[in-house]
């Protein structure tokens, strides 16, 4: 108890407590900004800290301020279907649909609550738990996380919608796209055609707001109608109502924060898969499924409670045993060593206050967070009513810049264009996206663990107990999803666990199936020439997918069939909308063309200005005041502050 | 009259040639900003040493300019080597502060888009690598030479990346050359990983830099007794001769000195050349500084002499004490883009030997 209360007077003395709050305000800022992070934050904030008196301070500041991240980052998923950070993707999944039926201050009050319990639960469960994780931390070797992995892909039967052959096909793909690049463990360079930039593989980032949002903003662009489709006046419910429901589903609360905190502990799993899995778990263990993807509370409340919990998981493996459970915690290390610290058994044994000031700031962190997000949500809900091509170049911006934002290269563009169209085409043929996404994430875990797995311990890895105990568990689950789908179109109740897909095209879908099946065979037929270990990933997964599409493809063929080649496909009373997309691609094209010639800060305040002003056609003064308003953003925060890599374009202006 | 006439004509050729020496002699970074170009995250070993040398150079270089720090990692520090080549102006202003990127040009890989010996280099910071084991590897190790007493090698594996890496290399090689029975493993995903393995005893062995054997693994895991160090590195010096780094432990052996303890003379033969090939270019720019090709020859100059006077400057030395756990030891930009040019340019045989025994490694021979 000593050590409690000496870690709460680190914490509470001057200037501790101010670093905290400061940390807390530019926290906000970095979640609520799609494609900043508590990762760049953190890169950014580390070198304010070189001069920090002892004490607690740089803690403060760093922790304050990554712990929020998670908060905040719901802003930007409900109210843009933009994922704010990478931890809060699942969010958007009913997070927008909520804010499309005028809802987005529930989903706020919900997320934000739980959001401040699970950061807290997480930060307690850091301090109970240290001394009881090692066990677990020691016994999760490399086959248990292939283990985890196959886990992890069982959540594809909750997030398939009604054909779960599609959720795996779609799952395979992201998995197969996992392997463009150097292949780990051999360095071979897989599927990237001559172009280096793929050598790396392909960003996470710009694939997931190039298969979510860049749908989304196009579908915005092409209405224009305000994303929430209910006017203000009839809008039921606020905040409160969104506190009511966290509280009404504490269960789940609960179990979705215990889920966070232990994937947390395990060294790299960490951030970008708690929230799918949390979303998973929650569609998975729901009675009623039928609204999730529609706007379902709990779609909700699961990511943001595990997504913070999370947090207070990822500081064990660094303060116990010094091995930073991710990015973010590599570089917390890094402000270790500034200190003067080393993290590891010596810290837990000779500085057990500064341990618990960082369980400390979690909890202070977290509460002051949310409750100023409680405060200022219900003013940035407003935006949800504001016509949608007024808010379109704002979106498009932040989702421009935020696949620009960590390799900093060009190829981000053409992957956010390229995942933009693949995403677009999957949701009005009705293919399931976020088991795609789930596959990209888990794709390169598994992928080196059962490498490695082999190496270490041949075929042995597949008879130890942890292993064994969780293949059985997959299989249980995924046997489970597969009876509830089947049950579910018995009882025709349709889940949809995609964002707003009203009418599949069965030409659009077999369209994709076809595309999807050259894909496949292409590679498999280049996985021949890869050595055994570049090869071994992509070949075991074209070949379930190579057996699966064709009776996809069949399926979608004799549903086209039935419905006279096509004669009443949604797709035929839509011209207009399908016709306006293709110039908004065209339009995205053009101004990744144009950041060639003449870069990136022209082009894109360029683009809001002609956006505004001719699409929209908003008076004059509307569109230089956003044009204004993201030259000084671009300026100021992403060039000034963050220091981006721009590209150098053919012409360069005032460099 | 005339007096007069002498007496001005002296006193405008002395303003003019004060007025000309002025301008010559004002220093070239005088009123500028400098960024440095850190090719990893912050946080990690590149970026803390990058801004450490970041806070004491300005008041080194004539001038003393401001210094703003870059972050652009990828692709294992490629893409803001190539960057440098291609993209950074030649004026000076920007510097590296750059872990690796010689390893690309050794095994030729097709990512690296630019000659690395046309940079202008300033300055490069040596180090090595310290192998380290576990204690209840079996038969037990308790000294390094027990290393010998293992029978079998899936006892011993050793952790390592990419076959392709300079760490992987090394160590394989290193293994072979020693004759121990081991099994390398490749694939983890960055230090991070490779240690929990360790203490997790899925691999044996593990290699790592000074700055994290000070800082981490002394504490965490040779106090507990978990570990202990094998051999480290030699410093491989222009003539051939070798030496230790002095700030380790004595009783932890070089490479060259475990070598010696068990065949009584000095390695020799490919084995031995292509780890010497790849630990002279280790040994002098693990962090290494630059400047863009084409750079004015008077921004070249300034910039090596604040590193010399940086290498030797107390304050920089006890912050890097501090921040990195050892004090940086700096090789001149002229002998590294010397020693550079040696070992990309005249050691085509070893390359050559190397990129087949790399060949091997991946399978395709």
């Amino acid at each position: 108890m000593e050590y409690v209360y000496q870690g709460l007077q680190l914490v509470l003395a001057w200037p501790a407590i101010g670093w905290l709050f400061a940390g807390v305000f530019v926290g906000l800022f970095f979640g609520a900004t799609p494609g900043l992070s508590g990762v760049v934050g953190l890169a950014i904030l580390l070198p304010f800290t070189y001069d920090m008196d002892a004490g607690a301070s740089a803690f403060c500041f760093l922790l304050g301020m990554y712990a929020i991240t998670t908060t905040s980052d719901t802003l930007a998923s409900v109210l843009l279907g933009v994922p704010g950070t990478g931890a809060s993707q699942a969010t958007i999944l009913d997070g927008y649909p909520m804010a499309m039926r005028g809802e987005a201050s529930r989903a706020f009050g919900a997320a934000f609550s739980v959001s401040a319990f699970g950061g807290i639960l997480g930060a307690l469960l850091l301090g109970v738990s240290i001394p009881l994780v090692k066990p677990i931390i020691m016994a999760f070797a490399s086959p248990e996380y292939v283990m985890l992995g196959v886990l992890g892909l069982t959540m594809v039967g909750s997030l398939s919608g009604s054909s779960v052959v599609k959720g795996v096909l779609s799952a395979l793909f992201g998995l197969l796209v996992t392997t463009v690049g150097y292949s780990i463990q051999g360095g071979s360079a897989r599927y990237y055609f001559g172009w280096n930039d793929l050598l790396e593989g392909l960003p996470l980032i710009p694939v997931v707001l190039g298969l979510f949002a860049l749908p989304e903003v196009i579908a915005l662009a092409v209405s224009a109608a305000p994303i929430s489709r209910v006017p203000k006046d009839q809008v039921k419910g606020g905040m409160l109502r969104g506190v009511k429901d966290s509280l009404e589903n504490w269960w789940l609360v609960l179990r979705s924060c215990l889920l966070g905190m232990y994937i947390g502990v395990l060294p790299g799993l960490g951030g970008s898969i708690v929230d799918w899995v949390a979303y998973g778990h929650a569609v998975q263990s729901a009675k009623d499924k039928s609204m999730f993807g529609k706007g379902d509370v709990r779609g909700v409340i699961a990511p943001e409670a595990a997504n913070n919990a999370m947090k207070g998981g990822v500081l064990i493996p660094t303060v116990a045993f010094g091995i930073p459970g991710n990015a973010a915690m590599a570089i917390m290390l890094g402000a270790f060593v500034i200190q003067g610290i080393t993290p590891g058994p010596q810290m837990l044994a000779s500085q057990m206050d500064i341990t618990f000031s960082l369980i400390w700031i979690l909890v202070i962190a977290n509460v002051v967070g949310a409750g100023l997000l409680m405060v200022w949500g219900n003013q940035l809900c407003k935006l949800t009513f504001v016509r949608g091509t007024l808010i379109v170049p704002g979106i498009l911006f932040f989702v421009m810049m935020g696949a620009w934002m960590g390799n900093q290269v060009i190829s981000n563009w053409y992957m956010l264009l390229l995942f933009g169209l693949i995403g677009y085409f999957m949701k009005i043929g009705g293919w399931p996206r976020p088991p795609m996404i789930l596959g990209f994430v888990l794709g390169p875990i598994m992928e080196n663990a059962i490498d490695v797995s082999y190496q270490t311990h041949g075929m042995a890895w597949l008879y130890r107990p942890i292993v064994v105990v969780l293949a059985v568990l997959s299989l249980a689950i995924f046997i489970g999803s597969v009876i509830g789908i089947g049950k579910r179109k018995k009882s025709k109740v349709e889940v949809q666990a995609d964002l707003g897909v009203e009418k599949e095209s069965p030409r659009i879908s077999l369209a994709v199936g076809i595309i999807g099946a050259i894909i496949f065979i292409y590679c498999l037929a280049e996985a021949t020439n890869f050595t055994y270990d570049a090869a071994f990933f992509p070949i075991s997964i074209c070949i379930p997918a190579i057996l699966l599409i064709f009776p996809a493809i069949y399926s979608d063929f004799k549903t086209v069939r039935v419905s006279a080649g096509g004669a009443s496909d949604p797709v035929n009373g839509q011209r207009e909308f399908y016709r306006k997309s293709a110039y908004m691609f065209l339009i995205i094209a053009m101004m990744i063309i144009s950041t060639l010639f003449i870069g990136q800060k022209i082009t894109l305040c360029g683009f809001i200005f002609l956006f505004l002003f001719l699409w929209a056609r908003e008076p004059w003064w509307m569109a230089t005041l956003q044009t204004v308003g993201a030259f000084l953003i671009l300026e100021f925060v992403f060039d000034q502050l963050i220091s981006v890599m721009w590209y150098s374009p053919i012409f360069e202006f005032g460099t | 009259m005339k007096i007069l006439k002498v007496a001005l004509t002296s006193l405008l050729s002395c303003l003019i040639l004060l007025a000309n020496h002025a301008v010559m002699a004002k220093p070239y970074y005088k009123g500028k900003k400098i960024t440095m170009l850190i090719n990893y995250n912050p946080g990690g070993g590149a970026d803390r040493s990058g801004r450490v040398i970041g806070r004491h150079l300005p008041r080194l270089i004539e001038g003393n300019p401001k210094i703003i720090f870059k972050n652009y990692p990828g692709a294992g520090g490629l893409k803001a080597i190539n960057y440098m080549g291609e993209v950074a102006k030649p004026n000076g202003l920007m510097v590296t502060n750059f872990s690796g990127g010689y390893n690309y040009a050794m095994i030729r890989d097709p990512g690296l888009r630019v000659d690395l010996t046309k940079m202008n280099w300033i300055a490069g910071v040596g180090g090595t690598s310290i192998i380290y084991a576990r204690t209840d590897t079996k038969p037990g190790l308790k000294k390094p030479s027990d290393i010998w007493k293992i029978k079998d090698p899936n006892h011993f594996k050793v952790a390592g990346f990419r076959v392709t890496g300079t760490k992987d290399m090394r160590e394989r090689l290193s293994f072979k050359l020693l004759g121990v029975k081991h099994k390398p493993v490749t694939g983890f995903r960055g230090t991070t990983k490779s240690r929990t393995a360790l203490l997790q005893n899925e691999v044996q062995a593990f290699g790592d830099s000074r700055a994290a054997w000070f800082k981490t693994i002394i504490p965490n895991m040779v106090k507990p007794g978990i570990v202990i160090p094998i051999y480290h590195y030699d410093r491989f010096h222009a003539d051939g001769s070798v030496s230790r780094y002095n700030d380790l432990d004595p009783s932890m052996p070089t490479l060259s000195e475990l070598y010696k303890s068990k065949y009584g003379k000095m390695p020799s033969g490919m084995v031995w050349e292509a780890i010497r090939w790849i630990q002279t270019l280790q040994g002098m720019m693990v962090r290494n500084t630059c400047l863009a090709p084409g750079s004015p020859k008077a921004a070249v100059e300034a910039m090596r002499a604040a590193y010399k006077k940086l290498a030797k400057d107390k304050t920089y030395l006890n912050d890097a004490m501090k921040t990195l756990g050892f004090k940086p030891e700096f090789v001149d930009g002229k002998t590294v883009a010397d020693r550079l040019n040696w070992a990309i340019n005249d050691n085509k045989k070893v390359q050559d030997w190397l990129m087949n025994q790399i060949a091997i490694w991946k399978g395709k021979k």
